[in-house]
C-alpha cells in the first residue's frame, strides 16, 4: 500500500477525507510488519492494542473530531520507554519479564494525541551500542539491500538487490529498530533515545530524518536511564515536517522529570518554504576525522556549496576540543551507568537469580546473568573511574573537559554562527560481517565521533538524508543549533530536504 | 558540469513549488555509474573545496604515548575490588582487556589543561529548573509496584540474609591469569 510510505500529514488528510479509516491504515501497517519480519524491527508487536486504538480513532474521524494531527497514525516506540501493561525489556535478559505499571511521558502524550502504538522497537541492550546488534532479541537489519524488494523515487537506477553473499547492512544504533520501522513503512514515526548519537546514527544508515531535541525540552520520565545528563528522547520520521509534528506533541515540561524545562514548541509550525537567506552556517573543521569516507566528505562539500549558492554565509570554524568529546564520553557514560545500574538487583523487578544464599551473592549472580558483557564492562569501567584514587584524574577531569566542549559551541554561536553543518557517520551503513569484527566499545568510540558532542553540550541536532551512494545506501548530513533553537534547526533541515531530492523509498512489496 | 555520452540527468523535485537553482537537463534513465553520480551530485551546486576541509584534521598523533601516563595493568587486587563494588564480574580475560583499553583511551584526557575550568554537571546549569511543591500528587500505587516483583511476603520485598560477603569460586580468578 503506497500510503504507508507517505507523510503523516498525507495520511491524516486521507483519514479526514475518509479515503481510508484509521483501522484500515493500522491493518496495512500490520501487514507490512509481516512482510519485513526478517529485518527484526520489533521486540514486541502491540497489534491487539493498536487495533483497539485504531478503532477508537476511526470513530473520532467518523464524527469529524480527530484529536490531533497524529490521530490514527501508527508510531513505534523504542523498547527502553516504559509502556504500561506492555513488556519493556531494553533488549536485556534483566528486564525480559518486566511489564511497567506506568507509561513514559512521551508515550502518554502520543497516546493522548490519538497515535496508534504498533510495537516496541529493537535496540542495543540498554542503549549501549551503535549497530542494534547487541540485543537479546537478535540484530535488526537495514532495509537497504536487504533482499526485500523496494523501489526508489528516482530516474537514476541504484542497486536495490540483496547482497550476494547473504550479508546485510546494520541499521546503526542504538535506536535501530525505530529507524528501520520508519524507513520500511512499518510506522509513520518513531521514538528513540539519543545519548551519544543513538537516534542520528541509525537515521543516517536507514535514510530517515532523526532529531535529537535540546536537552530538557522533551521529558525523560519513563525513559529507562542510561546517562541522565545526556539522554534525550529522540524522534524519527520520513520527512522533517513529520518530525516537527511529533515534537510538538511530546515537548513541554513535566514536573516528574526534574531536568525538564518549559517549551513553547506545542504550536510548532514550520514555514512551508523555509529560507536560508543570510543564515550563517559554520563548518567545524575538526569534524573531518580520520577514517571518514571520501563520499561523506564529498557530500558535505556539496551541501555546503549548495547552501552558499542559495544565500547562506558559509564559513569554517574551529571547535578545538571535538576530538576529546568521545574520550570524555567514554568516561562520563560508564560513570553514570555504574550509578544508574545499581538498581538492577532482582529485588523489586526484573530477573532474579536465586542460587546465591546471601543478599550480596543474589545481587551479583542476578547481575552477571541478566546483564550482557557490554553492560558489565561499562559498570566496571565506571567504578574504576570513580575510585577514590582515580576520581579527580578521570571523572572530574572529564567534567571539566565537558565544559570546554560546551564552550566550543558557545564560542561558535557568539562568533555569529547560526547553525553548524557536519557529517553524521563516518560512512554509509556498514556490512554486518565488517561491523562485528570490532568489539562494541571500540565500535562506539569510532562511530560516535560526529554525533557525541551535541549530547555533551545539550544542543539540538538533526540527521537529514541527502543522497544515495553507488551501492544504493543513504548518505546524510547533520545540523546543530544553539540550545532551544529546535524550531530554526528543523526549518533549515526542511530547506535542505526540499533542495536535495533524496531518492525516497516509495514502494515495498507486501 | 560534465556531460556524459548518455545525456544529462533530469532531476525534478516533487516536494515544493519554489523555484530552485537546480541544474536541469534531459536524459534517458540509466544505470548509476561514477560519471553520472557526479552529474547527480553536481546539481547540489558548484564545488567549494575551501569551505570543507578535504583532509582529516588531526591534532595529535595517535602513535606512542607522549606525555601520557604509563598504561594501567589490571591486577588481581583491582579485579576483586571492582567486582565487589560493582557486584558484576569481568567474566573472562577479554573483560579485563576491555577495561585496560578503556583506561588507555581515558588517559588521553590527561594532556588537556583544565586549570581554572569548573566541572560541568548539567547543561541546564544556567536555567531555572522547576522545583515541585512538597505535595502528594500521585495516588498510591503499592499494588502495581509490588506486582513487578516475583518474590514477596505480604507487602514486603524479600532478600536473602545480608552481611555475608560474596566471594567468587577460586577457579574463576585463577582462570583470569593475572598477577
Amino acid at each position: 500500500m503506497n500510503h504507508l510510505m507517505g507523510s503523516i500529514s498525507g495520511a491524516t488528510a486521507h483519514l479526514k477525507q475518509k479515503a481510508l479509516s484509521s483501522y484500515e491504515l493500522c491493518e496495512a501497517v500490520i501487514k507490512r510488519h509481516e512482510a519485513i519480519t526478517k529485518l527484526n524491527p520489533f521486540i514486541t508487536s502491540t497489534h491487539k492494542l493498536a487495533r483497539e486504538s485504531a478503532s477508537r480513532s476511526t470513530e473520532r474521524y467518523k464524527k469529524g473530531k480527530p484529536i490531533s494531527p497524529l490521530d490514527g497514525i501508527p508510531i513505534a516506540i523504542k523498547d527502553n520507554f516504559c509502556t504500561a501493561g506492555i513488556p519493556t525489556t531494553c533488549g536485556s535478559k534483566m528486564l525480559q519479564n518486566y511489564t511497567p505499571p506506568y507509561s513514559a511521558t512521551v508515550v502518554q502524550r502520543l497516546i493522548e494525541a490519538g497515535a496508534v502504538i504498533v510495537g516496541k522497537s529493537n535496540l542495543d541492550e540498554f542503549g549501549m551500542g551503535s549497530g542494534t546488534i547487541d540485543s537479546t532479541a537478535g540484530p535488526s537489519r537495514n532495509i537497504y539491500r536487504s533482499g526485500i524488494n523496494y523501489k526508489l523515487q528516482s530516474t537514476v537506477r541504484y542497486p536495490t538487490s540483496g547482497l550476494e553473499d547473504g550479508d546485510w547492512y546494520v541499521t546503526g544504533g542504538s535506536s535501530g529498530g525505530s529507524a528501520v520501522a520508519v524507513a520500511a513503512g512499518a510506522a509513520f514515526g518513531a521514538v528513540g533515545s539519543d545519548t551519544g548519537g543513538s537516534v542520528r546514527n541509525p537515521a543516517s544508515y536507514c535514510g530517515v530524518v532523526g532529531l535529537k531535541p535540546s536537552y530538557g525540552i522533551v521529558p525523560r520520565y519513563g525513559l529507562i536511564s542510561l546517562v541522565n545528563s545526556m539522554d534525550v528522547p529522540g524522534l524519527f520520521g520520513r520527512n522533517v515536517d513529520d518530525v516537527a509534528t511529533l515534537l510538538s506533541v511530546v515537548a513541554g515540561e513535566d514536573l516528574r522529570d526534574s531536568t525538564s524545562v518549559p517549551s513553547n514548541l506545542q504550536n510548532l509550525q514550520l514555514p512551508e518554504v523555509p529560507s536560508i537567506e543570510g543564515l550563517v552556517v559554520g563548518i567545524p573543521r575538526e569534524y573531518h576525522s580520520a577514517g571518514m569516507s571520501q563520499e561523506v566528505v564529498d557530500i558535505w562539500t556539496k551541501i555546503a556549496g549548495l547552501m552558499k549558492e542559495q544565500g547562506a554565509q558559509v564559513r569554517e570554524v574551529s571547535m578545538p576540543h571535538t576530538q576529546y568529546s568521545i574520550i570524555c564520553y567514554s568516561i562520563l557514560n560508564p560513570c553514570e551507568v555504574a550509578s544508574n545500574f545499581t538498581r538492577y538487583t532482582g529485588v523489586e523487578y526484573g530477573l532474579r537469580n536465586e542460587s546465591g544464599h546471601s543478599m550480596e551473592a543474589m545481587y551479583a549472580l542476578t547481575r552477571s546473568t541478566g546483564l550482557s558483557e557490554v553492560v558489565r564492562g561499562r559498570i566496571l569501567a565506571g567504578n574504576y573511574f570513580l575510585l577514590r584514587e582515580n576520581k579527580e584524574r578521570y571523572f572530574n577531569q572529564a567534567l571539566k573537559v565537558r565544559r570546554l566542549i560546551s564552550q566550543d559551541f558557545e564560542q561558535a554561536w557568539s562568533s555569529g554562527i547560526d547553525l553548524l553543518l557536519t557529517p553524521v557517520t563516518l560512512s554509509t551503513a556498514i556490512r554486518y560481517s565488517e561491523f562485528v569484527k570490532t568489539d562494541n566499545r571500540s565500535q562506539t568510540a569510532d562511530q560516535d565521533i560526529c554525533t557525541q558532542s551535541a549530547n555533551m553540550a545539550g544542543v539540538p541536532a538533526i540527521n537529514v538524508p541527502v543522497a544515495l551512494n553507488l551501492d544504493g545506501l543513504p548518505l546524510s548530513m547533520q545540523l546543530m543549533a544553539p540550545w532551544g533553537h529546535d524550531a530554526s534547526l528543523l526549518s533549515t533541515a526542511k530547506w535542505i530536504e526540499q533542495h536535495v531530492n533524496f531518492p525516497r523509498l516509495c514502494t515495498i512489496e507486501d | 558540469m560534465s556531460v556524459t555520452n548518455l545525456g544529462r540527468a533530469f532531476i525534478t523535485n516533487t516536494h515544493t513549488t519554489t523555484k530552485m537553482n537546480l541544474l536541469r537537463v534531459k536524459r534517458i534513465p540509466a544505470i548509476i555509474t561514477q560519471r553520472n553520480l557526479n552529474v547527480c551530485m553536481s546539481v547540489f551546486g558548484s564545488d567549494s573545496q575551501s569551505l570543507v576541509p578535504q583532509k582529516p584534521v588531526v591534532r595529535t598523533t595517535s602513535t606512542g604515548r607522549p606525555n601520557l601516563p604509563p598504561k594501567t595493568v589490571v591486577d588481581l587486587r583491582l579485579v576483586r575490588h571492582l567486582e565487589k563494588l560493582s557486584l558484576v564480574d569481568f567474566g573472562n580475560r577479554e573483560g579485563i582487556a576491555v577495561l585496560e583499553a578503556a583506561i588507555s583511551q581515558a588517559d588521553q584526557l590527561s594532556v588537556i589543561d583544565t586549570e581554572g575550568v569548573e566541572p560541568m554537571i548539567s547543561v541546564l546549569e544556567n536555567r531555572c529548573v522547576p522545583l515541585s511543591e512538597d505535595k502528594v500528587n500521585e495516588e498510591t500505587l503499592s499494588d502495581e509496584v509490588l506486582a513487578c516483583s516475583h518474590t514477596l511476603v505480604d507487602e514486603y520485598f524479600v532478600v536473602p540474609p545480608g552481611n555475608i560477603t560474596h566471594t567468587q569460586e577460586k577457579e574463576y580468578h585463577t582462570n583470569l591469569n593475572l598477577t
